[in-house]
């Protein structure tokens, strides 16, 4: 138990110290050099801008949030559901399968434009792209789960009369649930982008239209300040994804990590 | 994997108290080379987890499942997860999840291959303790001849290729055979004869 209190500190430990060790020579190079604050502020403007316009920060940070998360919920629905018919369907799996796959290549991000051509300037864009870029890794990683079960394990279910709907719920389902978290983790910080690249596009509010508007004004500290809450924005939602996951996936070792990237 | 239901016989059909069996039955329980125990469930929802498949009432095997834990001498970890017991544990909760809704007949496909030599002498030794327990024909698969002759009333001596039956011995030891007899001359004399009608097979 103590062994792994001290594990744990260490884990955390470290990486603090280096980060800490990093924004330090960033201060004092900033300053010796007199690097001027437009081209590169140090730290500590930066969370002076923080601190200050912190209205302004939530303002915006908080619809691009919102569509976020929405953006990401509506993937890990859509994303399992179309898994599902991956799993069970032939049609669905040698027809639409590959092709998902390979639509893959296409860098979603460049579809940006054309979504503001149909969809407008507003939420629904940034919506629709934030589901897009996140529903892909989502759907390859949970049909993943559905298909990799043990063949054995399989067969046991079925030597003792295992229904095809009792042997979805009580063994591919849970099997799943790994692969389904690894593809979350993936898709949350994919649905950032969507939103922020939308938004970078065109829109009128959100976090990404202040950093845009941030660097138009020649206001370098205040889009680091808007770069550093995003981030810390992004660790959150990832954080209650990764701990939502070890309460759930509670039989797996939490070094196991399991599943494939995407995006 | 014909006895049970999952493969269908190539030629000729195989009866289970005069009915033929065309699919997976309640009244067989198999245990596999590997134990295939779920890793989210608990050891004792391992043992159940047949009963949900068959929609038998929990409440009532639970007890029954308990009972099977405490004769396999695992009924201290009902509630650990699988990750948490060695091999021959997990193919003991195996044994008891194939066990727990009162199959007539237990089908055994090589269980204990993927275990130690010493830890499959001790099975064995339990194997027996538990078959005396809980009376069900047992139907045992496996390459090893000490473990035939040891487990058996009677050995089946299978060729490959066809698979054809090639030779039958009953085995008259007493009960409860130790792991003792191994040593005895007349446990040897049957290994020999069984030895002896496979390398026969080989040679032809």
């Amino acid at each position: 138990m103590r062994n792994n209190i001290a594990k744990r500190a260490a884990a955390i430990g470290w990486p603090i110290l280096v980060t800490t060790l990093i924004l330090l020579g960033w201060e004092i190079s900033v300053r010796a050099l007199g690097i001027r604050s437009i081209i590169l502020p140090p730290p500590s403007a930066v969370f002076a801008a923080m601190a200050e316009r912190h209205d302004l920060l939530l303002t915006h940070l908080w619809p691009s949030l919102y569509l976020t998360v929405l953006g990401f919920v509506l993937s890990v629905v859509g994303g399992i559901f179309v898994a599902v018919l991956i799993t069970y369907s032939a049609i669905v799996r040698k027809g639409f399968y590959p092709v998902i796959v390979v639509s893959q290549v296409v860098p979603k991000i460049s579809i940006a434009p054309l979504f503001i051509v149909w969809f407008g300037t507003g939420m629904m864009s940034s919506l629709l792209l934030a589901f897009l870029v996140a529903f892909f890794p989502m759907t390859i990683n949970a049909a993943m789960g559905f298909e990799s079960i043990d063949e054995d394990i399989h067969r046991m279910a079925r030597t003792f009369m295992g229904s095809r709907w009792q042997i979805f719920w009580k063994i591919r389902m849970p099997n799943a649930l790994p692969y389904i978290f690894a593809g979350m983790k993936i898709s949350i910080t994919l649905a950032i982008i969507g939103v922020i690249v939308s938004e970078f596009v065109a829109s009128q509010e959100g976090i990404g239209y202040l950093i845009k508007l941030a660097g138009g004004l020649l206001d370098t500290p205040l889009m680091l300040a808007a770069i550093t809450a995003l981030s810390i924005s992004g660790l959150a939602l990832y954080g209650i994804i990764a701990g939502v996951e070890s309460w759930a996936v509670y039989w797996q070792p939490p070094s196991d990590a399991v599943g494939a990237g995407g995006g | 994997m014909m006895i049970a239901g999952l493969i269908d016989p190539s030629a000729g059909e195989i009866r289970i108290k005069d009915a033929k069996v065309a699919g997976p039955r309640r009244e067989v329980g198999v245990v596999f080379q590997s134990p295939v125990l779920l890793p989210w469930r608990t050891v004792l929802q391992n043992v159940l987890f047949p009963i949900e498949l068959l929609k038998l009432p929990r409440r009532q095997y639970e007890r029954r499942a308990m009972d099977l834990l405490r004769m396999a001498k695992i009924d201290e970890f009902s509630g650990h997860l699988p990750r948490q017991l060695s091999g021959g544990m997990r193919q003991r909760v195996a044994i008891c999840r194939a066990l727990v809704h009162d199959p007539s007949i237990l089908l055994m496909d090589e269980p204990f291959s993927a275990l130690d030599a010493i830890t499959r002498d001790e099975m064995a030794v339990e194997l027996q303790r538990i078959w005396q327990a809980n009376r069900k024909t047992v139907i045992f698969v496996t390459h090893s001849i000490r473990e035939a002759a040891f487990l058996s009333d009677r050995v089946l001596v299978m060729a490959r290729r066809p698979a054809t039956i090639i030779d039958e011995l009953p085995i008259g030891l007493p009960r409860p055979r130790s792991i003792a007899v191994t040593e005895d001359e007349a446990f040897n004399r049957l290994v020999r004869h069984l030895r002896n009608a496979i390398e026969a097979s080989h040679a032809e």
